[in-house]
């Protein structure tokens, strides 16, 4: 009886194994679909075609159909997660840290370019190179090198000693100078170039989450930066603008993800547009909405189920104006997009997130002058707060996800011209500024 | 195809159930599992189910052809041509660039020899084919006349990818007659769901430990904690294979010879090597080590037929010199424990013996772990809290910050996986089915924990194809 019994429950799991097959084969999505959460395209179903059995590549993208589109997938993950992490013994502080370091960690800008080289290489394309060889040489009035090898972004302690948080070369400083110079050169007479290099959360948090060790922080790169750039060139300093809030303990930057969150965008937002002599509007006078329990990127990493005690709250301000957003290609408008993506519950709330080549966001105001945001994606949350200062708000972010060439159909020296820009904003985050691929390699390559 | 995949566990093996048993008659139930194992091993890597032909091919040819020769020279001529050209296609897909690249820089030429794409199994499947060739050719057992058993001894899949090495003789009559009882299903496959656990949550898992810790230099702590979690890696990934493969042979109506059995309780080296990859050892027993002549040609000889023998278990592992240096480690070892230290070994007491061997195995570990052999020095210097700075000698120190964010985020499953590498839960297994009241509980219990293990098993292998790639998403 015992016998009988064991082995009926051992059939039974191989005819449920068997089953759940038969059902993954029959049932399953068999198309491969973008997942939100892990940003990447989800395998589908294999072609069976005698070339890729002959070359074996079928047993590997047939095993990816299956554990991609294994039935509530994104639950049995969850699952997995929470009991493998059961034994930890780190706080959430520590788990926190440890996976936003694994997040977005820069790469080593050397290599970021033998990279991009060996890429233009082995395409055979040397336009990107010539472009970029061009924008240096537009860049006439390069003034001397900071003084010193390297500049530092510091995180200052309660008792009195300090910690680097970046290094930034000398080198790298007269890169990103030249490329910043380029862009203010193609600016009209009155326009200026402004530049926000945003840390980002992993950073920020090292600060805001430690209170208690730490005392504030300090960044001699802007200073260093604003030495070497034109003088239509305004670098502002992230890092001041942010200090005494995080030290009041405002909520500036998500825990789970690396944005900054509305609040942060906004400080960041007014800082940039007094700068410009604006009088800014009252964040409390912008209609808000709340999204409660928001699990950004850095959890997103591991999974931990741990960091769901962290989970985050988006707020989301509607512009003051019914405001529209259109994808724009060869300058002209295309399909129209979100401003806040109500669908969403996570960062693409924001305009729905990245869209490319180009984008243009309309908020209702005449003021006679445009602007042009370069931008990753913490231009999308900062965005609408420039709409009252500007008729047309137009953003481009280089990234390859989101733009090329051939939709652009031009370089932003057109643009600049096309669209009558009168300011540029450069707003981007840690690992896209100085020394990244972004500043060094995309921007000059797509400015003519 | 692995056994720890999605496509095994979902469609190949209930599909390959489904129509064995569904077969009546051996020579039916042979065709299926013919077919089966080269569609197992051509899922993966088509074009080499041909290499694994050709070598069957030759073994099958050259016993025909030996077998019938009259004149003793004509057979041992015969014999070792079939062994050569056997040993051909893995002498040229896993030792030639080795060997020819190292000869080339001897002479200081610049040539290059690219190593070729590795037919997965090839040791297990070649050795196999050997052993049978030299079996028949001393006569131990009756010369195949079948190819197509001969294809299914050697291309059988439960052992085909990670064996055990089983030799012909031990499946000889099997492959003509062999029933699976009640007892034979529940029990090969209790045993595949054991092996399965154990690669999946438990190999697996110490594998992404072993990634997250740093380099073995970095001081005391980095350099045992990587022998030590590799140590528990390899065993458990090593003896899952084997674990799942005898359960599904005998789920087959094949009964393999044990691999492993918990080797980390040996009391000296060469117990360990009878505890570990047994079948591996055998082979080179029987099929290397007593041709030299063993231990009968005086201590010198022994000696060096130890050396000669470790060494070559040592490239049986790879073609680099840490394996080599790796098994001659061990051709040391045992040697010194088979003579001077001979009488040490006997009176040494029994937990200082299992303590030793450990620490004898894990540096051993050391050198199989780190495949360059700076990396391995500075290991090895590690875990005697040695590091090697611009030429300067300094203390490595006793742990780094990184080991500890390691230790902190696995805490106690090294532990776990300790516990469970040593015969605790065999014991336990067997005082329960003793008091014949918990007999039925203890049966059921284990029938549900390998249940949920298997459950456990496929999400983990659902989960870890998780992976997020977050830097561009926004």
């Amino acid at each position: 009886m015992r016998r009988k019994l064991s082995f009926l429950v051992t059939l039974w799991w191989i005819i449920l194994c068997g089953a759940a097959g038969a059902c993954m084969l029959l049932f399953a999505n068999r198309v491969p679909i973008l997942s939100e959460q892990e940003n990447r395209i989800l395998s589908g179903m294999p072609a069976f075609t005698l070339d890729a059995m002959k070359k074996g590549e079928i047993s590997e993208s047939f095993e990816s159909f299956l554990t991609d589109q294994f039935f509530l997938r994104s639950e049995l993950v969850d699952g997995v997660n929470t009991l493998k992490h059961l034994f930890s013994a780190l706080t959430v502080e520590e788990l926190l840290d440890a996976e936003g370091e694994e997040v977005f960690v820069p790469v080593n800008p050397a290599n970021q370019e033998t990279q991009q080289q060996e890429e233009t290489t082995d395409e055979g394309t040397t336009e990107q190179a010539a472009q970029q060889d061009e924008a240096e040489q537009q860049d006439p009035s390069l003034p001397a090198a900071a003084s010193g090898d390297s500049v530092n972004v510091w995180l200052n302690h309660k008792d009195g000693t300090r910690t680097a948080l970046f290094t930034y070369e000398e080198k790298d400083m007269e890169k990103a100078a030249s490329v910043l110079n380029a862009y203010a050169a193609l600016l009209p007479v009155g326009g200026k170039l402004h530049v926000l290099f945003a840390p980002r959360a992993q950073t920020a948090n090292k600060l805001a989450l430690h209170l208690g060790s730490e005392s504030g922080w300090t960044s001699e790169m802007e200073s260093s930066l604003q030495s070497l750039v034109s003088s239509n060139v305004v670098v502002h300093n992230a890092y001041d603008i942010f200090q005494d809030d995080l030290l009041n303990g405002d909520y500036l930057y998500f825990r789970t993800d690396h944005h900054w969150t509305t609040r942060g965008a906004y400080l960041a937002a007014d800082a940039m547009l007094r700068g410009e002599g604006h009088q800014t509007v009252p964040l409390a006078d912008y209609r808000e909405k709340t999204i409660e329990g928001y699990l950004g990127s850095i959890y997103l990493h591991g999974r931990n189920a741990k960091l769901k005690e962290l989970a985050d709250t988006i707020e989301v301000y509607y512009p003051l104006l019914p405001a529209q957003s259109f994808r724009v290609s060869n300058a002209y408008k295309k399909g129209e997009l979100p401003v806040i993506d109500e669908t969403q519950t996570n960062y693409l709330v924001f305009l729905g997130g990245t869209a490319g080549p180009y984008r243009m966001i309309e908020g209702g105001y005449h003021t006679g002058r445009n602007m042009l945001m370069v931008c990753d994606s913490f231009g999308n949350s900062i965005a609408p707060f420039f709409l009252p200062y500007y008729d047309d708000v137009y953003m481009v972010d280089f990234r390859d996800e989101y733009y090329t060439r051939e939709d652009a159909r031009g370089g932003v020296k057109d643009y600049v011209r096309r669209l009558n820009i009168d300011d540029i904003y450069i707003v981007l985050s840690e690992t896209n500024g100085i020394g990244s691929l972004y500043l060094n390699q995309l921007m000059p390559a797509n400015i003519n | 195809m692995v056994f720890s995949s999605l496509t095994f566990l979902l469609l190949f093996l209930p599909a390959m159930l489904a129509v064995y048993f569904a077969c009546r008659g051996v020579r039916l139930r042979n065709a299926v599992l013919l077919i089966g194992s080269l569609i197992f091993y051509a899922w993966g890597e088509p074009v080499f189910v041909l290499v694994m032909a050709f070598v069957t091919l030759v073994v099958y040819a050259g016993t025909l052809a030996f077998s019938a020769a009259k004149k003793n020279t004509t057979k041992r001529l015969l014999f070792a041509v079939t062994l050569i050209v056997s040993l051909a296609a893995l002498a040229y897909f896993k030792y030639a660039a080795f060997f020819v690249n190292q000869i080339a820089g001897l002479f200081g030429l610049s040539y290059v020899m690219q190593t070729p794409r590795l037919p997965i199994g090839i040791s297990f499947f070649t050795f196999q084919a050997i052993s049978y060739a030299v079996d028949a050719y001393r006569g131990n057992v009756r010369v195949q006349k079948k190819f197509s058993h001969l294809l299914l001894y050697v291309s059988c899949f439960p052992q085909l990818i990670a064996g055990p090495i089983v030799q012909y003789a031990d499946i000889e009559f099997e492959l003509e007659e062999r029933q699976t009882t009640l007892d034979d299903f529940t029990g090969g496959m209790r045993r595949f769901a054991i092996g399965l656990c154990k690669k999946v949550l438990v190999a697996n898992i110490l594998g992404e430990m072993l990634s997250a810790l740093p380099d073995a230099g970095a001081s005391f702590s980095a350099g045992w904690m990587t022998s030590i979690v590799f140590a528990l890696q390899i065993y458990f990934d090593f003896s899952a294979y084997s674990d799942m493969a005898i359960g599904l042979g005998r789920v087959l109506g094949f009964r393999y010879q044990e691999n492993f059995r918990y080797p980390y309780i040996s009391r000296s080296v060469s117990e360990f090597w009878r505890r570990w990859h047994i079948s591996l050892g055998q082979f080179f027993r029987e099929y290397v080590y007593f041709p030299l002549g063993g231990s009968r040609k005086g201590r010198h000889r022994t000696t060096l037929n130890l050396l000669l023998v470790w060494t070559l278990t040592g490239l049986w592992h790879g073609a680099s010199w840490n394996f080599v240096l790796w098994g001659l480690y061990y051709g040391v070892l045992i040697a010194l424990e088979h003579g001077v230290f001979r009488y040490v070994v006997k009176r040494t007491p029994k937990p200082i013996g299992i303590l030793l061997t450990l620490i004898a195995v894990l540096v051993g570990w050391a050198l199989f772990y780190q495949t360059d052999l700076a990396a391995c020095a500075r290991q090895l210097l590690a875990m005697l809290g040695i590091a090697h700075q611009n030429g300067a000698i300094a203390f490595a120190g006793w742990i780094d910050a990184e080991t500890l964010h390691v230790l902190r985020t696995y805490t106690v499953f090294p532990l776990v996986a300790g516990v469970l590498s040593l015969p605790i839960l065999p014991a336990l297994d067997r005082l329960l089915r003793q008091r014949i009241r918990l007999q039925r509980t203890a049966q059921l219990l284990s029938v549900l924990l390998l249940t949920a293990g298997v459950v456990l098993s496929i999400m983990n292998l659902v989960s870890d194809s998780y992976n997020p790639f977050l830097y561009f998403r926004f």
